[in-house]
């Protein structure tokens, strides 16, 4: 239904709005996701139009804030919802999504998979990834820090912008990667850390609009940031800090749900998701890298991954049962 | 008709009358019900969301120092409402002392921070304040170094809820003080009343017989302030109770503690609302909208001028340093794109229908809360049922946003909705309930003030129900009431909050493609939109009243 209509259906009439699925004889395959990766800048809208292209189906992406409102939007739904797919949960909450027993295996073959860490589920499927990092402007810093340790030694005017861990997935990555990199001394390392945080903001939007307006030296975000400026601004000027400890890994997922009436409609998407034509779109929409080998490689000016020893990923075991804890003490340490 | 300058020190001597019959008159039933309506439906989205946690959900712990969350909001709070009366009542008042080329523009400006996202204004702050803002360049470039102080912390949060509030309340304040009869004004000049004794007398009941239902809104609007707090408030010593319930509700889905934090909020705030709910407004003066100015003259007039001069220039700074940011080339591309034109006609549908609804809704509340002073109702009664009809409008604002998103979600699926479907009319619902806690602030004063001023006319007359509304009522809020709707619709241009759950995917909003645009590295069209949002409230705050205004003079005495 187009939006003309839908508005002057919503100016004349309460009678319930006829779905556009409805209206066609084709299976409709309901895909909750998170907003970005639905909107029209987003990889949601090529993907419908190439599984559309082949599988006799209509593809409907609903977007919600993010992604754990997609899972809890679908909890609450129960068996009723009408959501086949939630797609856009990643490693972070993989454990408690699992715990839900809303998903079902999903029986896809990932041979073609190729991962810089091991990670295997049977209800997830992995299409993209990415690495929290600090980015910088070059012409800031001739040389960059390049490991959390010099992150201590900057100069007091020096200032880095990060997110809520409650409310941010990268706010939760940095947390998740001091563990990693720190162990049981990551207490010890947010006092030194927070002079330097400039503010600690609600999503990353915020905090990446305060680093491009010029209020913070650095922000939190991914490797492939500096792609973007560099791909579709052709702005070279921004670059990652590459530390030396590593850096955490974020790997997003998709799942089918038990309740769907549409196993291999879903599974077939799945399929697709992480074939060579789906993959393809993946790096200059959502930011993130391929999960497989590009025929051609990455596009020119991407970013290149990172070696397995320098990508670091905590077990979704541990993560599930530890994350409240690692926030209380990220609070209390830089408080 | 009055000749009296002033209402503090002589007060219309009026018998006290006796309890009225609340049922047998329907201006005053009406009020209460949508009143009770309103309240009832919070109520009963925070039970949805407790009786769904037997359901669904997580058993967990507890959350952070609630106490210290709550102190830390109200003192934030209370702080930024008493800068926004201070700085507001000082341009309220200098603006009626001074006629000047474009001061319809800047009572245009003067409302159009509140109803921007106030993640917005926020930026346009930065800009101007911030480390990499106006003002530090300049005071570079001239040779005197950086600011000494950052914006940063509890300094940002109030500057920020100032510029929001305080325009605001300038605005409201203003337009209250327009009334102030045009022979008092003159009774005054001729007295030879000094500066001090003019604000004392004449102007100081008048802001005062505002502040009650402003004050509460500008608190709660504060204590509720979300991204603001988080983006300028520089670490987790600002965190506020609306991240607590955040956690609760989305980390770990344990519903029940999200019903008892919004709970918790709601009880919080209604204390601190309540004992303002159900004061009465003391001031008889009351007058159409005025031509007559009594300006400043002499080394006042300068001060007066050069002080509204810097006020107006922190209020608007912010907002102007918007409008620069978002001149780019693209922006015809932008605003001739069709998601753009679809995004605008949605916003529109929705600005309308919640402007009309908080329209209506205020209106009817204020009648009834009128219609106590023409019945005569006791003093007891008077102010019960003032409680009553004052306080639940304020709920809504005093609920945390993804509590109501969560509670609409739930009630639309026990109601058997396709929540698909209805998003759209949740949305109208939220917005107009969002902005009727302003609306009714704006539009309170004037009709009690048209009700302690005419009643023995109406009693003598015996005009009632419509011909009350339509020869002595509307021709006296005509002015408000255009006000009121552009309010109304600036501010819910697209706040969708409450639809987090209910799939976006159908429509959108300006506001809700800016954060889109922000959210995909877009912060050119970003900026472009947020123009465009500061243009379209300034338009509907310059617009509206022409349209629904009437004709300035009309009806005047």
């Amino acid at each position: 239904m187009s939006l003309k209509n839908l508005t002057i259906a919503a100016l004349f009439s309460i009678a319930p709005l006829a779905s556009s699925a409805m209206a066609e004889d084709k299976p409709t395959l309901t895909i909750y996701t998170y907003d970005s990766f639905a909107s029209d800048w987003g990889p949601g809208p090529q993907i419908k139009a190439g599984f559309e292209a082949n599988c006799n189906c209509v593809v409907d992406f609903v977007g919600a804030e993010d992604a754990i409102s997609a899972l809890r939007k679908a909890q609450l739904e129960g068996d009723s919802t009408k959501a086949d797919i939630i797609l856009g949960l990643d490693t972070s909450v993989a454990a408690e999504a699992k715990s839900t027993d809303l998903f079902a295996n999903h029986h896809t073959d990932l041979s073609a998979v190729k991962l810089p860490i091991d990670y295997t589920s049977e209800q997830f499927v992995p299409f993209d990834y990415g690495y929290f990092a600090f980015v910088y402007r070059k012409s800031d810093f001739p040389e960059a820090p390049t490991s959390f340790e010099d992150l201590d030694m900057a100069d007091e005017d020096f200032k880095i912008v990060i997110q809520d861990p409650r409310s941010s997935t990268p706010g939760l990555g940095l947390i998740l990667w001091a563990k990693a990199v720190y162990g049981s001394d990551t207490e010890e390392m947010w006092p030194d850390l927070a002079p330097y945080i400039l503010t600690v903001t609600k999503g990353w939007s915020e905090a990446y609009s305060l680093f491009l307006d010029g209020e913070a030296d650095m922000v939190l975000s991914y490797t492939t940031s500096p792609s973007y400026h560099k791909i579709a601004e052709g702005d070279d000027n921004y670059a990652a800090a590459i530390f030396e400890e590593g850096h955490y890994a974020q790997v997003e997922l998709a799942g089918i749900l038990k309740s769907s009436k549409q196993q291999e409609l879903a599974q077939s998407f799945m399929s697709y998701l992480v074939s060579q034509e789906a993959q393809k779109i993946i790096p200059t929409t959502n930011w993130m890298f391929p999960v497989i080998e590009l025929e051609g490689g990455l596009p020119e000016g991407f970013a290149t991954p990172l070696s397995k020893e320098q990508t670091l990923l905590l077990d979704d075991e541990t993560v599930a049962a530890n994350t409240k804890a690692y926030i209380d003490a990220f609070f209390a340490g830089i408080k | 008709m009055p000749s009296l300058p002033a209402s503090s020190n002589v007060k219309w001597s009026r018998p006290q009358g006796g309890a009225i019959p609340f049922w047998r008159t329907p201006r005053l039933l009406v009020g209460l019900l949508i009143a009770l309506a309103v309240g009832a439906l919070i109520c009963e989205l925070i039970a949805i969301i407790w009786q769904a946690a037997d359901l669904f959900g997580n058993e967990q712990t507890t959350s952070a120092n609630l106490l210290h969350l709550l102190r830390m909001s109200a003192i934030q709070a209370g702080l930024s409402v008493l800068l926004a009366f201070i700085t507001g009542g000082i341009v309220a008042i200098a603006l009626t002392r001074l006629s000047f080329f474009g001061k319809p523009l800047a009572l245009a400006i003067l409302s159009a921070g509140l109803v921007l996202p106030t993640l917005v204004v926020a930026f346009g702050l930065l800009a101007i304040w911030g480390r990499a803002g106006l003002i530090n360049d300049i005071s570079q470039a001239v040779g005197l170094g950086k600011l000494p102080f950052t914006i940063f912390g509890l300094q940002g949060i109030l500057a920020a809820h100032t510029i929001l509030n305080g325009s605001f309340a300038a605005r409201i304040f203003y337009d209250r003080l327009q009334a102030l009869p045009t022979a008092s004004l003159k009774l005054g000049q001729s007295l030879g009343l000094s500066e001090w004794q003019r604000i004392r007398i004449l102007d100081w009941p008048v802001i005062r017989s505002a502040m009650p239902g402003l004050g509460a809104t500008i608190f709660l609007m504060c204590f509720t302030s979300f991204s603001i707090v988080l983006l300028l408030g520089g670490g987790p010593a600002n965190a506020t109770f609306e991240v607590a319930i955040f956690e609760a509700v989305k980390l770990d889905f344990d519903l029940h503690r999200a019903a008892i934090l919004a709970a918790t909020q709601l009880g919080f705030c209604l204390l601190i609302i309540i004992p303002t709910a159900g004061l009465k407004s003391s001031s008889v003066l009351i007058g159409a909208q005025q031509r007559h100015v009594w300006q400043a003259t002499g080394w006042t007039k300068w001060t007066v001028a050069f002080v509204l001069f810097v006020l107006l220039l922190a209020y608007a700074s912010p907002l102007l340093i918007i409008l620069v940011e978002g001149f780019d080339v693209r922006f015809f591309t932008l605003v001739s794109s069709t998601k753009f034109i679809n995004a605008l006609i949605t916003s529109c549908t929705i600005a309308l229908a919640s402007a009309s609804i908080a329209l209506g809704a205020a209106m009817l509340l204020a009648f009834a809360r009128a219609e106590l002073i023409y019945r005569n109702a006791s003093k007891a009664q008077t102010s019960l049922l003032r409680t009553i009809i004052s306080a639940p409008i304020f709920a809504y604002l005093a609920t945390p946003a993804i509590v109501l998103a969560l509670g609409f979600f739930l009630l639309a699926r026990v109601a058997g909705l396709d929540t698909s479907k209805v998003g759209i009319y949740v949305v109208i619902l939220a917005n107009a309930l969002l902005a009727l806690p302003l609306a009714n602030a704006t539009l309170g004063p004037p009709v009690e003030k048209i009700a302690n001023k005419s009643y023995r006319l109406v009693k003598s007359l015996n005009i009632h129900g419509w011909r009350r509304f339509r020869y002595v009522e509307l021709p006296l809020i005509r002015k408000e009431c255009a006000y009121v709707f552009a309010l109304g619709f600036s501010y819910s241009f697209g706040d969708l909050g409450v639809i987090a759950l209910f799939g976006t995917d159908e429509f959108s909003t300006l506001p809700w493609m800016m954060y889109r645009a922000l959210g995909a590295y877009r912060s050119n069209d970003a900026a472009m939109l947020a123009a465009m949002l500061l243009i379209v409230a300034v338009l509907s705050f310059y617009l509206f009243p022409k349209l629904l205004g009437g004709r300035d003079n009309a009806h005047a005495q």
